[in-house]
């Protein structure tokens, strides 16, 4: 659906984005994350076109965007930052600019505005004008203008900014049930929601793209398998010492009681290498009930942190 | 285009721009009537009211620059050209569009003011021919000025800057050929007038390419061709500083028309005009993705 190869965009002699490369698939809700001025609003204007890179090429259904910007654009349907609109039209009226805009003729747009509206919950507040409504529903006026001609595939830059939880809420099952048939980019600074929403993600930094996967195998990727949680059941004194005389395990703290006579221990390996395989079977020979063994899990704000070096920082 | 030309006439009503414009249009254009027509009991509109030069003054450096001032700055500033140039339309059917909308607000207040050469016709003689040519005159000449102002729009971000700007360019354009007469004539001077042309040009293409093998080749086309003019047509020289800028001011042939000369050439020239500006509108359009 999205291929953006080897992008890079230059203001005077600051890379805003440094061979930016990564594949979207029909059909992905895809998350572009990352810190302030890392590039995301950057790479979102030139995949629709409102900027040029200086370098390289993004193409949309494989149509160069740069040598064929209208058919390209035609598929796109994007939402910046701050919504494109003007203030002194009604909802209805500058929907179907927006869809004239994209080429549909009068009837075909009001038919479509309809539809979107639907989608969007603005149906009531079609004859209003836009100066009238408040941020939640500029928003989604915003977002219905991106619907417009039903394009497949939807940029939508902080869809979420200016939403309050209920809106949010709203707009997170929304942008949910367009993945049905259409393939979404959508940046956020809300990780929780990025988490929710997205089963891809992007993550760039200083303009350059750190990391590019599914979310589940980014948080496992980038899991800490020298870090340990083990739940067992004995004595916390004979625990301790087969922690430490294993030879497999460098450090351990102790964390809670789970129930009367289970603990909780965190240990960290003493080497890089998956031992808890080698760690049960320790507890297994002394005939000790091991109730868990796992890695320590990284949300998907540890792995942005770990990524984006704040965990060294802080 | 069609569609980006419905909104800005929608957006001139909208707004108090169109009513401004063409209140303050027919209120002095009707000023002058009443003051020069009608007082006075002279039949001409063109030549009295049209080529008055208060009242070109008025319509160039005042109505029309806010006719023109928000049509790209304003965009900008509200961030609004995102959704047009992220649309699958063209920078041409942008510009187009925009300057068409301009258009069709001047040239109803060209409309309203036909009321005036009427009431002269009903009530005495009116010069029908020259009043033709002068109402041609003035739609091109003004559509000149308008395609100046859609460019100004384009390369500023504040509609105030873009007003501003606009007033001063009328005031150059009506004032051209008072400037034109106190340039020097002669072989030398019309000598140095065509280098610092080329060199101008030079570094026009330096600052756009950045590429200092094609500003010298051409600076040196531009001394050729100097040359080469020089040897083939001495006596060109002389006058040509003059020459020149009268031909390429818009007011002389704008004067042309009011004095009921319909020239083809000068018909041809503006259009042209009007084609240069609104290109420059597209680049500057289309540089902002580069910026």
């Amino acid at each position: 659906m999205l291929q953006v190869n080897h992008i890079t965009k230059r203001y005077g002699s600051q890379d805003a984005l440094s061979d930016v490369s990564f594949h979207i698939t029909k059909g992905q809700i895809v998350g572009l994350l990352g810190e302030n001025g890392a590039g995301k609003s950057t790479t979102m204007n030139i995949v629709t076109g409102y900027i040029s890179a200086d370098e390289g090429e993004v193409l949309i259904d494989g149509i160069d965007l740069l040598k064929k910007p209208k058919p390209a654009k035609q598929r796109i349907g994007y939402l910046p930052e701050q919504p494109p609109l003007y203030d002194k039209m009604t909802v209805y009226e500058y929907l179907i600019f927006a869809g004239e805009l994209k080429g549909l003729r009068r009837q075909a747009a009001g038919k479509e505005a309809a539809r979107v509206m639907e989608l969007t919950n603005l149906t009531e507040r079609k004859n209003m004008l836009i100066r009238h409504l408040s941020k939640g529903y500029k928003q989604r006026v915003g977002l219905a203008q991106a619907l417009m001609a039903d394009p497949a595939l939807l940029i939508l830059d902080e869809p979420m900014v200016g939403l309050d939880p209920n809106q949010m809420i709203e707009m997170r099952n929304l942008i949910r049930s367009l993945s049905d048939d259409h393939t979404v980019i959508l940046s956020s600074h809300i990780l929780s929601e990025i988490e929710s929403v997205c089963d891809h993600i992007i993550i760039l930094s200083h303009g350059k793209l750190i990391a590019e996967n599914e979310v589940k195998k980014l948080e496992t990727e980038n899991s800490n398998h020298s870090r340990l949680r083990i739940v067992v059941k004995g004595s916390k004194s004979k625990i301790g010492n087969l922690l430490k005389n294993s030879g497999l395990v460098k450090d351990y703290t102790y964390l809670r009681d789970v129930e009367d006579g289970v603990y909780e221990y965190q240990a960290i390996a003493a080497s890089d290498e998956d031992i808890r395989d080698d760690l049960f079977l320790v507890f297994a020979r002394e005939k000790m009930v091991v109730y868990s063994l796992n890695t320590e899990q990284l949300s998907l704000e540890d792995v942005f942190m770990k990524l984006t070096g704040k965990e060294e920082e802080e | 285009m069609i569609a980006i030309y419905k909104r800005e006439l929608q957006s001139y009503f909208s707004t108090f721009q169109a009513y401004l414009y063409l209140a303050l249009f027919v209120c002095v254009t009707g000023l002058f009537f009443t003051v020069i027509n009608i007082t006075y009991g002279l039949n001409d509109f063109v030549s009295y009211v049209l080529s008055n030069s208060y009242f070109m003054i008025f319509v160039y450096c005042i109505d029309l620059p806010i006719l023109t001032m928000r049509l790209f700055a304003e965009e900008k500033k509200n961030k609004t050209d995102q959704l047009l140039l992220t649309a699958p339309v063209s920078a041409w059917e942008i510009v187009l569009g925009k300057f068409l909308a301009s258009f069709t607000i001047f040239l109803a207040g060209m409309l309203i003011i036909t009321v005036f050469p009427i009431i002269i016709a009903a009530n005495g003689s009116l010069p029908v021919s020259n009043t033709i040519s002068g109402y041609i005159g003035m739609i091109l000449f003004s559509m000149c000025m308008i395609a100046v102002g859609t460019f100004i729009s384009s390369i500023v971000s504040e509609p105030i800057l873009a007003i501003l700007i606009s007033a001063v360019a009328g005031i150059f354009v009506l004032l051209f050929s008072n400037l034109v007469s106190l340039m020097p004539d002669g072989v030398a001077a019309t000598a140095v007038f065509l280098c610092v042309i080329v060199i101008g040009i030079a570094v026009l293409l330096y600052i756009d390419t950045k590429k200092i093998a094609v500003s010298l080749i051409a600076l040196l086309a531009g001394a050729g061709l100097i040359a080469a003019l020089y040897f083939l047509n001495k006596e060109w020289f002389v006058y040509g500083i003059t020459n020149s800028l009268n031909w390429i001011s818009l007011e002389k042939r704008y004067e042309e028309f009011l004095n009921g000369i319909l020239n083809l050439s000068s018909i041809i020239y503006m259009i042209s005009f009007t084609a240069v500006f609104l290109l420059a509108s597209v680049q500057a359009t289309e540089r902002r993705r580069w910026r």
